[in-house]
């Protein structure tokens, strides 16, 4: 069915907090080298998913779980958190940032997991520091504080973190929050161009439509459509998910959607 | 812009040395710069022997002393703040303070002070301060929420001084709870040489702690769920922090009691003169912390001479009022 090699799947994952399935028996895919978007509406279940799949959240070690998360086919409970680390980059939905912090010194921190016990960061660690933060188009506030900042910047700041790890994985929970129309698109180009597996909650549909490969829809903490983008992104599916009607249209292989 | 934090610890190193040297000089005898100078560079065998015992055996001692816990309460400051996440975090934030103090008045109170070879309160104090670390470490049990934490404390710390208030309250004669309320004044009156090592060990042990785990106490500002998504084992650090810090501010205030608001304003003020993670912060606290120490510990014996005013008194009247301006600065948007 899919010509793509799988590097992370959750089988018949559920969660359950206080009675209430947040997670319903949820069995997803996430294919190497590719674009994955998780949509759904608010409270879908979305980031609960994104915490099981980053190890913020285990199956056995959180109550209330069932299922499998499988990393290149073993439980990624297997795996420590630092070499999960070195392998994948999560992008939190809300960060807590450290108001005093200079960014260059905040964007350095993505480059921990990789940093010998007791030793100092590398003159490589803050080359590779140098080039996320010029890609994520933060280089110019290198000696700003974090305090100091807009929202928009600080999101770019947080991108410039992830980015700094150089993971072949990306976990982005709404990446593009307060981000304005340049910069959201910049950071989807961005992405398209990088050849690392990305995992992104995603709101803004006409961005899953143009620049990722594969759709993960949920809702009431089920997946109710997964498959590629242009197969999962129909007027009729996306209706019984959000509740509003969508108008699909292409145009030179772009699809574009209004509601 | 970027500082230069060692062009900022060298001023500060150059000002603790002549902030040392001037505050042998004071005191309830007051001695000349020039005498004291002349003492120092001939190793304390100047003319005067009177004046050598003077300076060699009580002051100097004592001002080693005061810079070595000025050093130690002004870095504790900063662990704590940074465990808690919490800016207005001191070294007793934990129950610390209230442990020992518990700890020295029951020994006071008891009579157990003059047994154990005349350091009967500051085993009492240090026994104290570790029953109270323990019980907030205890009573956090697996969780890692550094409010929680905090506020387990501030629960150990209110029982531990109500029991000072009873062991006061249940003395028998005054100068046993003159005895008492002075050690809770904090002071550093008859500090001796044979107190110095200790201070010191403990001083350069928490100094290693604090430059070894220097990038994971950054990231440990990020909070549990980011410093694990990279990488770092969260709670293990947080527990050795709440030791060490626990054991540092309990060895400096079994000696000379509790010594406010140095350890809550100093770290304040080296992250405006400094930069704020923790390679620099190290540095510029300790050197701050001694250096503010001293000072303090200069004014408290000549201020009132031939009076000594418990040093725990004069940083609070000092701190509070710097305390509430850099609070006034900072919260000015």
């Amino acid at each position: 069915m899919h010509d793509k090699d799988m590097l992370l799947e959750t089988r018949k994952l559920s969660f359950n907090i206080g009675g209430k399935n947040v997670l319903c028996e949820v069995s997803a895919h996430f294919f190497e080298n590719q674009i994955t978007a998780i949509i759904g509406p608010n409270g879908s279940g979305k980031s609960t998913l994104l915490s099981f799949l980053t190890r913020k959240r285990v199956v056995g070690e959180t109550s209330g779980t069932d299922g499998e998360v499988l990393f290149r086919g073993k439980p990624l409970s297997d795996m420590s958190s630092q070499s999960f680390a070195r392998l994948a980059a999560v992008l939190p939905q809300f960060h807590h940032t450290i108001l005093d912090f200079y960014v260059e010194d905040i964007v350095l921190m993505g480059r921990f997991p990789f940093k010998e016990k007791f030793q100092d960061y590398t003159a490589e660690d803050r080359e590779k520091v140098r080039i996320a933060m010029e890609k994520a188009g933060v280089s110019h506030l290198a000696l700003r504080k974090a305090g100091g900042l807009s929202g928009g910047e600080l999101q770019r700041v947080m991108i410039a973190r992830t980015l700094a790890q150089d993971t072949d994985l990306l976990f982005l929970d709404e990446p593009t929050n307060h981000l304005d129309v340049k910069h959201k698109l910049a950071l989807m180009h961005l992405l398209r161009g990088c050849d690392k597996t990305v995992v992104a909650v995603l709101h803004d549909l006409s961005l899953v439509a143009q620049y990722t490969d594969y759709v993960v829809a949920m809702k009431d903490g089920k997946v109710y459509a997964t498959g590629k983008t242009e197969e999962v992104l129909k007027p009729d599916i996306l209706k019984e998910i959000f509740e509003v009607p969508f108008l699909r249209f292409e145009q030179a292989g772009k699809i574009y959607l209004n509601y | 812009m970027r500082k230069s934090v060692f062009g900022i610890a060298g001023i500060l190193l150059v000002l603790l040395c002549i902030t040392l040297l001037l505050s042998l000089g004071a005191g309830s005898v007051m001695i000349p710069l020039d005498v004291v100078w002349q003492q120092v560079i001939t190793g304390f065998t100047g003319e005067n022997a009177q004046v050598s015992r003077i300076l060699f055996d009580i002051r100097l001692p004592r001002s080693l002393f005061a810079a070595m816990a000025g050093a130690s309460l002004g870095l504790t400051g900063l662990l704590m703040q940074t465990i808690s996440q919490n800016d207005l975090a001191d070294p007793y934030i934990l129950g610390v303070s209230s442990g020992a103090g518990a700890g020295a008045v029951i020994c006071i109170v008891t009579g157990l002070s003059t047994m154990l070879l005349g350091y009967g309160v500051y085993i009492g104090a240090f026994v104290g301060a570790a029953l109270a670390t323990a019980s907030v470490l205890l009573l956090s049990g697996r969780n890692d929420n550094p409010l929680r934490l905090v506020l387990m404390g501030i629960g150990v710390s209110a029982i531990f001084s109500a029991l000072t208030m009873f062991a006061i309250y249940a003395a028998k004669d005054e100068a046993q709870v003159r005895s008492a309320m002075f050690w809770l004044l904090g002071s550093l009156t008859g500090i001796q040489w044979k107190v110095v090592p200790v201070m010191m060990i403990s001083l350069v042990f928490l100094m290693l702690f604090c430059w070894l785990y220097r990038h994971e106490l950054d990231i440990m500002l990020l909070g549990s769920e980011e410093a694990r998504s990279l990488g770092m084992s969260y709670q293990r650090l947080q527990r050795m922090s709440v030791i060490m810090a626990s054991v540092s501010a309990a060895v400096v205030t079994s000696i000379a009691g509790v010594i406010g608001f140095v350890g809550l304003i100093v770290p304040h003020m080296a992250r405006r003169i400094g930069r704020p993670d923790h390679a620099s912060m190290l540095w510029v606290t300790v050197l701050l912390g001694a250096l503010v120490m001293v000072v303090a510990d200069a004014l408290a014996r000549s201020l009132f001479r031939p009076e000594e005013l418990p040093i725990g008194i004069l940083t609070s009247f000092l701190g509070a009022p710097v305390f509430l301006w850099i609070i006034w600065r900072q919260y000015a948007r």
